[in-house]
């Protein structure tokens, strides 16, 4: 056997086993079989430890192959006119990083939520999100070209929705789930459009073909910079990014295992990891960069302000994250790809493990406290001691309201969208209507034929009494 | 535009006056918020504290209506006790007979006891007309009988109605004769057209026309209640929920509880809001008027609302008059707008009555600054819904006269299928056919329906719980007669066999250490006493800063004790405190750095990478990551060796506004004199005593402090079984105790040590002072307690669904540490769940009882105690604390979402004293689901062994007793210390108690036998003695 083949049955293994994993509990679920709390957990772990097996032996022998990029061609999607739509998948340093971060993080997590999620009624629900989850996550990973991953990025998004959304009896998560989804749905339109101009200019999507394609190295400034724009709208979607980034806070209404899996350690990140990926195009595209920047440290500025202000673990965890991801993007923007991914992965690692003990980190503050002394520990506030207090205010207000990113987002953005929802309907009735009219000359009685009345029920006195 | 000036004439004149009422509402609506502080000290107490002067199911129908929780777990729950066994049909028929009953006489069909116990096994209920339908056409409602229907009354049913519709068919004139004899509505088919078709159909299908004629005889019944015309809610929030289908508490809630935690966090942000030192008001209302800071669009005026009023008395006074709610109604009102967010509210009373709960400096917390800024919020939150929503723009106030205009939704507005179905269901049920109903007179229907109205739900469920709590209580009453019968040798120990004495809490997971420890050391005796044995004290161990009170919270210590170290170990506590210092600022900088933008930027690519191993680590191997950081911790840090200095020379200064540290010897005399006495410990002495306290441990858990000794304050009572174990060894002290009648032989030696209720680990303090001769006793002890701990260990294990199946003791102590250890494990221990009785009384009353850790076992000897001091010390402080526990656990079980704290997974600690729901919730306070998941929630059982004449005397002196007995928080049973004879307490004064007519309590050799195999409930059993005749 070669080593592409052991390479790509591999890396096929890490992406599929989990999905696999899914299916099984679908199918079984669906025929009313569902399997009870410790197989579950048997079928969805053993799943995740086969994933990063896999992916520690795509590493292996990754290196013995010496570092060289292994694109997978699986195959025509589909073809319009002549065009054909290629699943490709590609094998790199990137990926393989990517791919022992993304198993050894979900087994971790999942190994932990089996039991932090005993006896709670989502259980099922839980793992079958998260075998999808990983799937999702390792195929936006191991992707070759912006349409594959752009179906990773919809799976991780709708997994994202969803676990939010877990303790959907109560009004505050499903209100956060949606808040989470309308914001994802909007950004990513921003991956849609990048995509569709990159095919339309250059005929292809495929990662390997960004550095040597003479007709993306031909693109321009303006092309290049608008493709690398509407990436970076994706990017500020899922990773929270200025001024995207109101729902991350909110987001945290799930279990803490999948705060920490989500929100903490991959998908907030996918975003950097699509921009590292679309780093060669934004190499030629000096406006998208200089966006790239101003968004970067405009969201690092003001997330490391409000993180200040959270009383909170999981908000002030949330907005530490935010304000690393606005630096791993001034990084990708600099054309620091290796250090903006040593910073992905690192942080991934430390903010995950941080988010998963936050219910720790009531006592481990007291207990702080108490070994320190008396005194109160000692802050670090350069910039906070030279404020005069009227500033002082001004600026803490701001923080304290989270600079008032979901209110802005609500009023302009989702507001906007919502008012043209309702425009389409409105049309849509008066169209139906008149089509109906022209049909059928008078009214149509659209209402479905009644059924045969039962006995009235007897709400009044009856006519003679006995 | 939002009015912001109020008419100046309404603010003269009996503004004094008015202020004043409104001080006085909000003293009273502070006694409804919860009572919880800071969940670092979990104190266990009645949720309905609020409520205890009243009885108790009138307190949990009132607290039903003024916080919208249930008063009693649902019908349907105890529908499934019953079906298992748990509840009995005589039980169910006790419960009845004492409890008020509906008072409509019946005049025909059924008798009340039926139609009674009918309705309690049973729902009945209103349709609306649209389900209605369904059922009838779907469930075929009126052709088939109930499913919940007994199988004998169904057969009784059909056979009688089958034939008396034969004869009925054969004797009339025609198919119109029978319709009219069955009530006019009786329509069987589109096949019957005359009588022989009608007499085949009821041999084709009797069902469908025993059920068919039965709803004819129904049908014919008269509405018997006039419905009062829905209306629409009075209070604003639920008004515009309703209309609007927005929640104004949407708006207003994030920005309220964003602040409020702002104000009283006390270390988690780094940039803490400023002016904090003003009060709240001050410091909110510094920052509303902010120049350059927007406000979202709901807030639109809130400047210039604020810049006229600068008191909150001002704030809210206005704006009660703004919305034009009139003087008397003020007190309601502010309740229902505190009540809002109750958790909140009740922590910034609690922290304002309690200053000490919090570290001095602190900002001080006031309701009336929460309740203004709180109220603020709302007006502007129902303005903004109405205006946006209702396109309604006039004032406020007149809003509920606008909508009352509004006609109510065509659903809302239809009349619910009412008393012919109530009778139909009832008569099915009952087993009544057709023509019995139709022999029934319209008195006699309306006297059935009258009845049934009458025994609504929460009456029922209230039957329900007097029959729960009766079967539980049988079985532990006649489990403790049971045991008395046996013989005297069997549950004491002779002089001869004497070999140790382990004085333990007497908390109810206690129960079954003791019992392991007296079966694995025949000759041991164990005593149960409060968890602070008697040595109330301010405690300060080696590391901590402060004194935090070891006792009940009831009691107020007097004295201070210290922790220090030995003489000649001075520097390595200095040692210890510089490293502990350092470590703290070197992971406090690390943390806080990780957290920053440059020093997190430039810190996590250097050494995020580690964070994999630690977290491996507690994922895959708790219990090595636990014993790995604790090594390396205690390898870094030195421990000194400690001692405590519990005595003091009468002459020693006192610092001026300070505590003496330790105790004189009178002092002492006093408290291990009453201590001793208290669990009847006065001449017997074993050569060994061994003095316990208890503490649990758990990692991730913010509610961690629950499972600490609830008499010591919701603490470790370690240190108070160390301070007792050195007062009693001490000469001087002995000398005095000897005066006072307890005899502390010289060949005793008293030792302190702690179990740890989660790990069932043992530690001991000052063994370098045991002395050569009693080496070996403590070796034996230890010995015994090792075994004791591995079986209490494995009893524990049969209740954790995690655990394995059938381990070794061995495995079962190795799981239990694991679970100590394991951070995601959201149940570490069991806690005080099962909880439901307490026995105040001699060992001889329960030892060889297997009360499956469900019971306070108190130690209490009536023969040292003539005149009942002693068991009146007892009962008033084991009272209130048992009866916190149990209440509480009580509470957060029926209804965990409004008393409990919901289920731990989204759990988000804010402010470092309470947790919330994910990024904005109300403070979350009560049990959390996982804590109470199987729990059984029944009122405490408290069996005293003393006379009833006893028990009424104390009673009439401590007035907490006397309200938890008198008004039904607590049941109470006396038990004849002479005679063996068990009285209840009811409303009618003691009565004498009697078993029920069933087996006796079954016997068991090992308790491991009778509880293996199942998880589930395990009744009381005795031990079966080798030999011995009962």
């Amino acid at each position: 056997m070669t080593l592409e083949t052991i390479l790509e049955t591999a890396m096929g293994a890490a992406v599929a086993t989990p999905a696999l994993a899914f299916l099984a509990l679908g199918v079984l679920w669906l025929l009313d079989r569902a399997p009870g709390e410790r197989a579950t957990a048997r079928i969805v772990t053993s799943a995740l430890a086969v994933s990063l097996a896999s992916s520690v032996v795509v590493a292996v022998e990754f290196a013995r192959r010496g570092g060289v990029a292994l694109p997978v061609d699986l195959g025509e999607w589909f073809h319009v006119s002549g065009y054909r739509f290629e699943l490709t998948t590609l094998l790199d340093g990137l990926t393989v990083t990517m791919m022992l971060l993304v198993s050894f993080i979900t087994l971790l997590t999942g190994h932990f939520s089996v039991r932090y999620l005993h006896r709670e009624r989502g259980f099922f629900r839980f793992f079958a999100l998260l075998s999808v989850f990983t799937s999702a996550m390792m195929l936006l990973v191991t992707a070759g070209s912006f349409d594959l991953l752009f179906a990773g990025w919809e799976l991780v998004g709708l997994t994202s929705i969803l676990l939010v959304g877990f303790f959907h009896e109560r009004a505050g998560p499903t209100r956060a789930a949606v808040r989470v989804m309308v914001t994802y749905r909007l950004c990513d339109v921003g991956l849609l459009l990048g995509a569709a101009m990159l095919h339309h200019h250059t005929h292809t999507s495929l990662f390997a073909e960004l550095r040597t394609s003479p007709a993306v190295l031909h693109l321009g400034p303006f092309y290049s910079s608008l493709v690398g724009m509407s990436f970076l709208l994706a990017a500020a979607g899922k990773s929270a990014l200025f001024p995207m980034g109101g729902w991350l806070p909110r987001a945290m209404e799930g279990p803490t295992a999948s705060s920490a899996l989500f929100y903490a350690s991959l998908s907030v990140h996918a975003g950097v990891y699509l921009l590292l990926r679309a780093e060669p195009l934004i190499e030629h595209a000096p406006l998208a960069r200089l966006a790239m920047v101003g968004v970067g440290v405009v969201t690092a500025v003001h997330a490391t302000m409000v993180a200040r202000t959270q009383t909170d673990a999981k908000s002030r965890l949330a907005y530490a994250a935010m304000t690393q991801v606005g630096v791993m993007v001034i990084e990708v923007a600099f054309g620091f790809t290796r250090l903006a991914t040593l910073h992905l992965a690192t942080h991934a690692l430390l903010r995950g493990y941080q988010m998963i003990l936050a219910p720790s980190s009531l006592h481990t503050a007291l207990a702080r406290q108490t070994m320190y002394g008396t005194d109160p520990l000692p802050g670090y506030d350069p910039v906070g001691d030279r404020l005069s207090p009227a500033t002082e205010r001004v600026w803490y207000r701001l923080a304290v309201d989270r600079f008032h990113l979901d209110v802005v987002f609500d009023q302009w953005v989702a507001r906007m969208f919502l008012r043209v929802g309702h425009l389409l309907d409105g049309f849509e009735l008066v169209s139906v209507r008149a089509v109906a009219r022209s049909l059928g000359g008078s009214a149509v009685d659209t209402t479905p034929p009644s059924p045969p009345t039962p006995p009235e029920p007897p709400t009044h006195a009856p006519q003679e009494a006995r | 535009m939002i009015p912001v000036s109020v008419h100046p004439s309404a603010a003269h004149g009996a503004a004094d006056s008015r202020e004043e009422h409104l001080a006085h509402c909000l003293h009273h609506l502070g006694h409804l918020l919860p009572d919880q502080g800071p969940i670092d000290v979990f104190v266990h107490h009645n949720t309905l504290h609020a409520f205890q002067h009243l009885p108790f199911h009138d307190a949990v129908v009132a607290a039903s209506e003024q916080f919208g929780t249930e008063p009693y777990l649902p019908e349907s729950r105890f529908r499934a006790f019953y079906a298992e066994g748990r509840i009995t049909e005589a039980d169910l028929r006790a419960a009845l007979a004492a409890s008020p009953r509906a008072d409509v006489a019946l005049l025909g069909g059924l008798d009340e006891d039926t139609l009674d116990l009918l309705l309690l096994r049973h729902e009945i209920t209103t349709e609306h007309p649209a389900r209605w339908r369904w059922l009838v056409d779907e469930r075929a409602a009126l052709r088939r009988l109930r499913p919940d229907v007994p199988a004998a009354v169904r057969a009784g049913f059909l056979d009688r109605s089958t034939r008396a519709l034969d004869a009925l068919a054969r004797d009339a004139a025609d198919l119109a004769a029978v319709t009219a004899k069955l009530g006019g509505g009786f329509d069987p088919s589109a096949s019957v057209t005359d009588l022989a078709s009608l007499r085949r159909a009821i041999v084709r299908e009797p069902e469908a026309m025993a059920v068919g004629a039965l709803w004819a005889a129904c049908a014919n019944t008269a509405v018997d209640r006039a419905k009062p015309p829905r209306r629409h809610p009075g209070f604003y929030r639920d008004l515009l929920k309703e209309l609007t289908a927005e929640d104004p508490a949407e708006l207003a809630h994030p920005v309220i509880i964003r602040y409020t935690a702002a104000y009283l966090d006390m270390g988690v942000a780094d940039w803490h809001m400023p002016d904090r030192h003003l009060g709240l008001f001050r410091a909110w209302r510094a920052l509303a008027l902010a120049p350059f800071a927007p406000e979202p669009p709901w807030l639109d005026g809130l400047d210039a609302f604020l810049r006229e009023r600068d008191t909150p008395t001002r704030v809210i006074l206005d704006l009660l008059d703004l919305l034009r709610v009139p003087r008397d109604a003020w007190a309601s009102f502010l309740t229902r707008v505190a009540l809002e967010l109750p958790g909140w509210a009740g922590m910034i009373h609690r922290l304002e009555r309690r200053p000490g709960d919090r570290a001095p400096g602190a900002p001080p917390a006031s309701l009336l600054d929460f309740l203004a800024m709180r109220f603020t919020y709302d007006y502007f939150a129902w303005s903004d819904v109405a205006r946006r929503r209702l396109r309604f723009d006039g004032p406020l106030a007149t809003l509920p006269a606008h909508v009352d205009a509004l006609p109510l939704h065509p659903h809302d507005a239809a009349a619910r299928v009412d008393a012919p179905w109530r009778l139909f269901q009832i008569a099915q049920l009952a087993g009544l056919t057709a023509l019995d109903v139709a022999a029934l007179s319209p008195e006699a229907r309306a006297a059935i329906l009258a009845r049934e109205d009458g025994f609504h739900h929460v009456a029922r469920r209230r039957v329900w719980l007097e029959a729960y709590e009766r079967r539980y209580r049988q079985r532990v009453l006649r489990g403790i007669a049971d045991n008395l019968k046996r013989p005297l040798k069997a549950r004491t120990v002779a002089d001869a066999d004497l070999t140790t004495q382990y004085v333990v809490c007497f908390d109810d997971r206690e129960e079954a250490f003791r019992r392991h420890l007296e079966d694995s050391d025949p000759g041991a005796e164990t005593f149960g006493n409060a968890g602070f044995f008697g040595v109330p004290m301010d405690y300060r161990g080696l590391d901590d800063t402060k004194d935090a009170p070891l006792c009940p919270v009831v009691v107020t210590p007097t004295n201070r004790v210290e922790e220090r170290p030995v003489d000649r170990e001075v520097s390595v506590a200095d040692e210890r405190r510089a490293r502990r210092r350092t470590l703290a600022r070197a992971l406090h900088r690390l943390d806080e750095s990780s957290r920053a933008l440059v020093r997190g930027a430039l810190l996590t690519p250097a050494f995020g990478l580690l964070t994999a191993v630690p977290w491996a680590l507690k994922t895959f191997a708790p219990r090595l990551e636990a014993t790995l950081r604790e090594g390396s911790a205690a390898a870094a840090i030195p421990t000194p060796h400690t001692e405590l200095k519990v005595l003091r020379r009468d002459d020693e200064p006192v610092a001026p506004g300070a505590k003496p540290v330790g105790f004189t010897v009178a002092e002492a005399v006093l408290r291990v004199g009453n201590s001793f006495e208290n669990i009847g410990l006065v001449t017997r002495f074993a050569p060994l005593v061994v003095v316990l306290g208890h503490g649990g441990i758990s990692v991730n858990n913010p509610h961690r402090s629950a499972y600490d000794c609830g008499a010591c304050g919701g603490a470790h009572g370690g240190p108070n079984a160390r301070a007792i174990a050195l007062l009693a060894n001490d000469p001087a002290v002995r000398e005095g105790l000897r005066a006072r009648g307890v005899n502390i032989p010289d060949g005793t030696w008293v030792i302190g040590g702690e179990h740890n209720t989660t790990t069932d680990g043992i530690t001991f303090w000052d063994l370098d002072r045991v002395p050569d001769s009693h080496r070996a006793h403590l070796a034996h002890a230890r010995k015994i307690l090792d075994a004791a701990r591995a079986l209490s260990a494995h009893e524990r294990c049969r209740k954790f669904e995690s655990a394995p199946r059938n381990p070794t003791p061995a495995r079962a102590l190795r799981h239990v540490e694991g679970r100590a250890a394991d951070p995601s494990q959201a149940r570490p221990e069991l806690g005080h769940v099962t909880v439901a009785s307490g026995i105040v009384g001699r060992r001889a009353l329960t030892r060889g009882l297997f009360l499956d850790r469900r019971s306070f076992v108190i130690s209490y000897d009536p023969a040292v105690d003539p005149e009942g001091r002693v068991l009146e010390r007892i009962l008033q402080a084991a009272g209130p604390v048992g009866a916190g526990i149990n209440l509480e656990y009580f509470f957060s079980c029926t209804d965990n979402d409004r008393f409990g704290a919901g289920t731990k997974l989204p759990h988000n600690p804010v402010g470092l004293f309470g947790v919330m729901d994910g990024s904005f919730s109300d403070l979350r306070t009560g049990l959390p689901r996982q804590m109470i998941e199987i729990h059984e929630a029944m009122r405490l059982l408290l069996v005293v062994e003393a006379t009833p004449a006893r028990l009424l005397e104390i009673a009439g002196r401590q007035a907490e007793v006397r309200e938890l007995v008198v008004n039904g928080w607590v049941q109470l049973v006396s038990l004849d210390p002479e005679t063996g004879a068990m009285q209840r307490f009811t409303a009618d004064g003691f009565v004498p108690w009697t078993p029920d007519d069933e087996p006796a309590t079954p016997t068991t050799p090992a308790w491991r036998q009778w509880y293996a195999g199942t998880m589930d409930f395990v009744p009381p059993a005795v031990k079966a003695d080798a030999g011995a005749s009962r």
